[in-house]
């Protein structure tokens, strides 16, 4: 994966303290390969912006070495560190054609007329903006700046590109177009990538590896399938994935998990594992649990009440209350995609199952549910890790997400 | 003055038809006096005390007016529009340059001391500029400026509104993260400054150039205290000698100098005219989003 890091971009202890004494990035680790496309996702607030900003020369380093492509460029400045960036806003010349904005950057670096011709016209072709080269900014659509925006990085032909949330001004189905042709052109360019993202869809989607940072720090460096079935704690485990995963409080005694009403049977040789521990959180992915009549018979059941009821048509989302103790607040993220418990909180915890749409559940009836303990997630209460298990089932991805 | 359309409804209220007489009175206020200097410019100098003052005499004089005034005492009455041009223009030019670095600078960079100097700068446009006229006049003659052009010059080329504007306009409409995409592009300071953000500023750039073109075109205090050649007066001060010197000394051309202030607002009227188009707002649209 970063077998050739040395042409990538390394970072090596890197912080970043504001005058004030607010430490947004600390002592952030990280190397990525040549050509590797890395998402780094969080909440607002988590760092992940000012730390793509050190990157790219317009934040100072507090402390600690950036390295891109084997050159110590900690203290360059942005010009000289060959790497272009695409702005959420755009960040387009107004006053410029669209010509002259792609042909920009080219320009101040006195690159040869005919040099600039040809990757301008190379850009346009690429990304579909032959017809718009002589039009402004101002008379173009969200999604064609976007394509603008990303051009003037392409013309750069750069060491790295750095994306700051590029999409995050398109409409939703605008935004999944782009998201495919953005793939679609790393695939095609292969030019080491670094993209910053709130939504974790885009990281999981995008991302040959995602960084996942929380309060400044990596929690996890993965790939986005890794991250999802080992998710190393509890911020991770609650932030990647949509609907989020359901976490509670349980204990586990003669191998039975219990938590608030919940009572679920365990695999003997996880249970044995677990016992001695005391009380853990466990973490439950919705599309874990099924309607048990449309379930196969082998699997535990647990009686629910059904309090909401999504159809996505896909697939059903039923939410329902479980009387464990939530996780405590620190170790479950505030993300903009996973409030569904924030209105309806209270003692209790919501979970959240997906399950076939041919079920026949109504909201405020009752509902029997299948589960499958054996891809259960455990997490240590105290500290948020996540608890290595041997077995069996899970064995294989979880291993191998782990290396 | 105002003719209403069937669309609206037919009676003003109270109201509006007291906001509509202020109006009135203070657009005829301010134009009673054009309407003077243009009648009186070609009135001759007997009929200039004769007849009604904002009517036209049955002599039409504006062209033998105008024919006497560039001819009068050598012709020096065009000497003055030159120096006028001379103050104005590159008095606001370099004004116009000043202020909008300075503003810029003061909106876009993070640098130790911009907020006392913005709040000097807010404090110095508090100052009228004719208190300073005496302390500059002192400080050229140190420097032997005394008489020269540059000792009206270089006093015109400061503006702190025109800084104040130019901060203003800068910090609402010089987005940080154009700056930055320009900064990796590979531009320097100095090139963001004149090919990207001075484009944008053009609407406050334009705005200042007039405000300043015009103060220096008006000014008429800060030449009196620095000049005593009459070679190098602007034409306010030279039409002011005509109207005291020359009419206590026996030559009756208050004419003269009423049709010299009428040609003397018209460079000031085309300039606003021609720079007017310039005033649009909304030229950085569409480049950043929000």
């Amino acid at each position: 994966m970063n077998e050739d890091s040395t042409n990538g971009i390394v970072l090596e202890h890197v912080t970043k303290v504001f005058p004030g004494g607010v430490t947004a990035v600390d002592d952030v680790s990280l190397e990525i390969g040549e050509g590797e496309f890395i998402v780094l996702v969080g909440p607002s607030g988590c760092g992940k912006s000012t730390l793509l900003r050190m990157i790219a020369g317009l934040e100072e380093v507090s402390d600690g070495r950036i390295e891109i492509a084997g050159r110590d460029v900690t203290y360059m400045p942005p010009r000289d560190r060959d790497i272009a960036m695409v702005f959420q806003s755009y960040a387009l010349y107004p006053h410029m054609t669209v010509r002259d904005n792609l042909a920009y950057g080219l320009r101040a670096r006195r690159t040869e007329k005919a040099e600039v011709e040809r990757r301008v016209s190379d850009a346009a072709a690429i990304l579909g903006l032959r017809e718009l080269l002589s039009r402004r900014p101002g008379q173009l659509s969200g999604g064609q700046r976007q394509r603008v925006a990303m051009g003037r990085a392409i013309v750069r032909e750069p060491a790295a590109f750095l994306m700051d949330e590029p999409l995050s001004n398109l409409d939703a189905k605008l935004r999944v177009d782009m998201r495919a042709s953005l793939a679609q052109l790393h695939a095609r360019l292969g030019v080491t990538t670094v993209y910053v993202t709130h939504d974790q869809v885009e990281a999981m989607t995008l991302g040959t590896r995602v960084a996942v940072l929380s309060e400044g720090r990596v929690q996890q460096v993965d790939t986005p399938h890794a991250l999802y079935v080992a998710p190393r704690n509890l911020f991770v485990a609650s932030f990647i994935g949509s609907p989020a995963m359901n976490l509670v409080e349980a204990s586990i005694d003669d191998g039975t998990l219990r938590a608030g009403s919940l009572t679920l049977p365990l695999d003997a040789a996880v249970a044995d594992q677990l016992e001695g521990i005391g009380r853990v959180a466990v973490g439950i992915r919705p599309e874990l649990f099924e309607d048990a009549a449309l379930a196969p018979g082998h699997l535990p059941r647990l009686d629910v009440e059904v309090a909401v009821v999504e159809d996505l048509g896909s697939d059903v989302h039923v939410i329902f209350r479980v009387d464990g103790a939530r996780i405590p607040a620190g170790a479950q993220p505030r993300s903009d995609d996973d409030d569904e418990g924030a209105l309806l909180a209270g003692d209790s915890t919501l979970f959240n199952a997906r399950i076939d749409p041919r079920t026949q559940v109504r909201a405020g009836a009752g509902l029997t549910l299948s589960v499958d303990p054996a891809r259960f997630h455990f997490f240590d209460l105290e500290s948020g890790n996540r608890l290595r298990l041997q077995r069996q089932a899970f064995d294989h991805d979880e291993q191998g997400a782990a290396r | 003055m105002t003719r209403r359309s069937k669309m609206q409804t037919s009676f003003w209220t109270p109201g509006q038809l007291g906001a509509q007489l202020i109006l009135l009175l203070s657009t005829i206020y301010f134009l009673l006096p054009l309407v003077w200097v243009t009648v009186s410019a070609t009135k001759s100098n007997d009929d200039l005390f004769s007849t009604f003052g904002l009517w036209f005499s049955g002599n039409f004089a504006l062209f033998s007016n105008i024919h006497r005034l560039f001819t009068y005492d050598g012709g020096i009455f065009t000497r003055w529009a030159l120096n006028t041009l001379l103050y104005a223009g590159v008095g606001a030019a370099g004004a116009t340059l000043f202020a909008t670095m300075a503003g810029y600078a003061l909106a876009k960079y993070r640098f130790v001391g911009s907020t006392a100097i913005s709040a000097a700068v807010i404090g110095a446009v508090l100052v009228p500029v004719t208190a300073l006229a005496l302390p500059l006049f002192f400080l050229a003659s140190r420097v032997h400026l005394v008489n020269t052009y540059w000792s009206v010059l270089l006093p015109s080329m400061v503006s702190p509104l025109g800084v104040y504007l130019a901060r203003v306009y800068a910090q609402a409409s010089v987005p940080d993260e154009m700056l930055e995409a320009a900064r990796i592009d590979g531009s320097s300071e100095l090139a963001i400054f004149f090919r990207i953000s001075l484009r944008i500023m053009s609407p406050v750039v334009v705005t200042i150039f007039l405000f300043q073109f015009v103060a220096i075109w008006n000014n008429f205090f800060l030449p009196l205290v620095m000049l005593s050649d009459d070679g190098r007066y602007p034409l306010t001060l030279g039409l002011q000698t005509w109207n005291t010197t020359l009419a206590t000394s026996g030559h009756v051309i208050y004419n003269l100098v009423v049709t010299g202030s009428f040609l003397s607002i018209v460079p000031l009227i085309a300039a606003f005219l021609f720079l007017q188009r310039y005033w649009r707002s909304g030229i950085a649209s569409g480049g950043v989003v929000g």
